[in-house]
């Protein structure tokens, strides 16, 4: 048992000293942790403090942040927010309970909630928009800014905390750039000129379809930019006529750096362009090369035919006969041609600028008629007229002019054009002719005069003659034999003669003299007039078969042609039943009348010589042989011919033709 | 009952008055002839106002103041304008006879060739303005 009980008291002794041992360590621990809660404690009150005063600035910095700030439970429902979000919403959580989900525009609601599961998830959710309601009803977009907000102690997620911002201007602003962009972005594309746009690199920026088109490059715009301009598929040598020359050009205007507008370059598929050149600068600082191609072919070639067009109109003005000149609308002289130079004897010089004065004696007829047809071109309307006009050594010429108005593109009246001829000669013969005329016409009124005044004075020692036989005959009544008487008689027959000669002369010498006076002529009545007139004797019938025209003419003369030619019929006709047959037929331009008798008829060699003065076929007492000569002669006048178609023994035919008027 | 009237004649030819007074005589008229050789004459004959004639015949081609020129003065007297004025002439000129209507004549006569036609046409002349009534003085 001892050793069982030393056993037990050594066991107990190692207890012992074991528990003393740890009683030690313990007493050991026990002071170094009250140490170290001693400490803790004292870091936790620090940590405490410092997390309170940073709470409490924070606090103030979130009252007093510029932007909206609000905080809501896990729900969605507002509880705290600064003024600005009172402001921007129209709502306060301090006066009235809302949701945050009610606020938000409906068709953006789905998106917000995936936001929300968002911060759900990482804690936060940064950088998003979405659009709200406000409580005046206002759509606003709002830039939001989300995190969680946790339990101090338990570490759960309470509350979500936002800072957001009124972006709607903002957002507006920049769609509206988008959209402009996009325009600018078509405009350029879709322009006829080709662009293309380099920055100082020589790197592409910008280019669009024409220009691809323009070149024939075998890439898309958008494909373009982003290259270098050596990668970009130009070729020089294929592109231009003159290569070198284009190279050249190239290398000065990229080297001097300023605009450049109107080069024209030749492709060598036969197509020109036109090529401006505009360098970029940025705050004076060179940043690129703005280049653009227009096409112009066409408008080239037009302009070729137009200068073609343009020289041959200049070409047949310069050299037409016809003066021209060009007036402003102040009557200055502002283009001449070469003929008018002729005409007016001045030189280009002399005339340009100068006014019609040059031309006219100021106040004259011409000067004023030159303005008054001056003013109808103001209103657009062109016209002929003649003028007298003075060359520069003062000679007095007639121009025709023929004025138009000149217009300006827009169509405006921007002065006048006359054409000018100068008549000069033909006035000057015209001016001889009237003057001709004119004594012409004297010196037949004279002739007629004249012709009256010879009948008279050798008529009057006729009648005086006549009176002095019949007083022999009456003083000496049965103291003269037979044969004296005889003579008497033969005296006095002779004078009757001489009589009628000198009557026919003046009648000849008036046909031809003196104006027509025309009027409209029934012939059946002349004819009648005619009958009564005319002795006709019993057995000589005058008949008219065909119903004749009424014609104009002079009254007098075509009745002498009737008269004449009725009284000669009348006069040859030997038969026992005499007959005079008169008629007409028409043709387009003439009358053709005939007088018909069954008289002696004429031989056909003398035809002609019984139209010549003072030639009587049959020597009688009432024939002088000039009748028909007065009958040629009014026909004559009315461009008409006479001729005869007889039958010797069996009758004769006059025909006559009078120009229809 | 016929009027013998006082006949002024203006004539320059000297057959010619002689032929009118021939004619006168021959018919047995009681008219009396007064004669003036030309316008001036004629004139003169005017002025005595107090002889003045009933009817006046007239020729045409005269010297000096011509028939025409001497109408013309007649008609522009007050009191000479209403003598009855007969022409009495060679001229068939149309302008003549137009020209002495325009005036005013109360008739125009032409010579005849032949002398028996001329007594005949003076008679007629004579006879109708023996039958007229005229103004006297």
């Amino acid at each position: 048992m001892s050793v069982s009980i030393s056993i037990l008291e050594r066991a107990l002794e190692r207890e012992k000293a074991a528990r003393k041992q740890a009683e030690t360590i313990l007493e050991k621990k026990s002071a170094e942790l009250y140490k170290i809660t001693q400490e803790l404690q004292e870091s936790n009150q620090k940590l405490n403090h410092l997390f309170n005063a940073t709470r409490s600035e924070l606090t103030g910095v979130f009252a007093n942040l510029v932007d909206a700030y609000l905080v809501t439970d896990l729900s969605g429902d507002v509880i705290k927010m600064n003024d600005a979000a009172i402001q921007l919403l129209g709502f306060d959580c301090t006066k009235e309970n809302f949701n945050i989900k009610h606020l938000i525009f409906k068709e953006d609601l789905a998106v917000f909630y995936t936001y929300f599961k968002q911060i759900d998830a990482e804690n936060q959710y940064k950088d998003f928009n979405v659009r709200v309601v406000t409580k005046s009803n206002e759509l606003k977009i709002l830039h939001i800014n989300c995190s969680m907000m946790h339990d101090q102690d338990s570490n759960e997620p309470v509350a979500v905390q936002g800072i957001f911002r009124d972006v709607t201007s903002q957002v507006f602003a920049e769609e509206k750039l988008r959209a402009s962009e996009n325009r600018l972005a078509l405009l350029v594309n879709n322009l006829d000129s080709g662009v293309f746009m380099l920055n100082e690199n020589n790197t592409i920026l910008l280019a669009n379809k024409k220009l691809c088109d323009i070149f024939n490059l075998k890439v898309s715009a958008d494909e373009l930019s982003g290259k270098k301009l050596k990668d970009s598929g130009f070729i020089f040598d294929e592109l231009f006529t003159d290569k070198d020359a284009v190279l050249d050009r190239y290398q000065e205007i990229t080297s001097k750096k300023q605009v450049v507008l109107g080069d024209e370059l030749q492709l060598k598929n036969g197509r020109f362009l036109e090529r401006n050149y505009i360098p970029i600068y940025e705050n004076d600082e060179f940043r690129g090369h703005l280049w653009s191609f227009i096409d112009i072919t066409l408008k080239k070639k037009f302009r070729q035919s137009l200068e073609s067009e343009k020289q041959k109109y200049g070409n047949v003005i310069a050299n037409m006969n016809l003066g021209m000149v060009e007036l402003s609308n102040d009557g200055q002289v502002v283009m001449v041609n070469q003929s008018f130079c002729k005409i007016s004897g001045f030189t280009e010089e002399e005339i340009i600028g100068k006014g019609i004065g040059l031309f006219t004696k100021d106040a004259s007829k011409s000067f004023k008629r030159i303005l008054q047809e001056k003013g109808k071109r103001i209103e657009g309307i062109s016209s002929s007229y003649e003028i007298e006009a003075f060359n520069k050594i003062g000679d007095k010429r007639y121009w025709l002019i023929s004025g138009a108005p000149n217009y300006t593109i827009e169509g405006k009246v921007a002065g006048s054009i006359g054409i000018v001829l100068d008549i000069t000669e033909i006035r000057n013969l015209q001016f001889q002719k009237e003057a001709l005329v004119e004594k012409l016409e004297r010196s037949n009124i004279e002739l007629q005069e004249y012709a009256h005044i010879v009948s008279h004075d050798l008529k009057s020692p006729l009648r005086s003659i006549y009176a002095l036989v019949s007083w022999l005959k009456e003083d000496n009544e049965g103291k003269l034999d037979e044969l004296s008487m005889q003579n008497f008689g033969m005296i006095e027959s002779t004078l009757e003669k001489m009589e009628q000669l000198i009557t026919d002369i003046l009648n000849y010498s008036s046909a031809g003299a003196g104006t027509l006076e025309v009027s409209s002529v029934d012939l059946n009545i002349v004819i009648e007039d005619i009958k009564q007139l005319l002795y006709i004797p019993n057995h000589i019938q005058v008949e008219v078969v065909d119903k004749l025209p009424v014609i104009s003419a002079d009254h007098v003369k075509i009745q002498q042609v009737f008269q004449n030619l009725i009284s000669n019929a009348i006069k040859f006709i030997d038969k026992e039943e005499g007959l005079v047959e008169i008629g007409y037929r028409q043709t387009e331009k003439f009358y053709e009348f005939y007088v018909k008798d069954n008289g002696i008829g004429v031989e056909e060699k003398y035809h002609n010589k019984v139209f010549e003065i003072f030639h009587s076929l049959k020597k009688s007492k009432d024939s002088t042989g000039i009748g028909l000569s007065i009958v040629k002669k009014i026909i004559k006048l009315y461009n008409g011919r006479i001729w005869i178609e007889s039958t010797p023994g069996e009758g004769t035919t006059f025909k006559f033709t009078i120009k229809k008027s | 009952m016929t009027n013998s009237l006082k006949v002024l004649l203006i004539e320059d030819d000297m057959i010619e008055t002689m032929k009118l007074n021939r004619t006168v005589s021959k018919l047995q008229l009681k008219h009396s002839i007064t004669e003036a050789k030309n316008g001036e004459e004629a004139l003169q004959v005017l002025e005595q106002k107090d002889r003045l004639p009933d009817i006046i015949l007239l020729d045409l081609n005269m010297p000096k103041i011509n028939g025409i020129e001497f109408l013309s003065i007649l008609k522009n007297n007050d009191t000479l304008r209403y003598i009855p004025t007969i022409v009495l002439t060679t001229s068939s000129n149309h302008k003549d006879l137009l020209e002495c209507y325009k005036i005013g004549v109360a008739g125009y006569v032409i010579k005849p060739l032949k002398y028996e036609d001329y007594v005949e046409k003076i008679d007629k002349v004579l006879s109708y303005w023996s039958v007229n009534e005229l103004i006297k003085v």
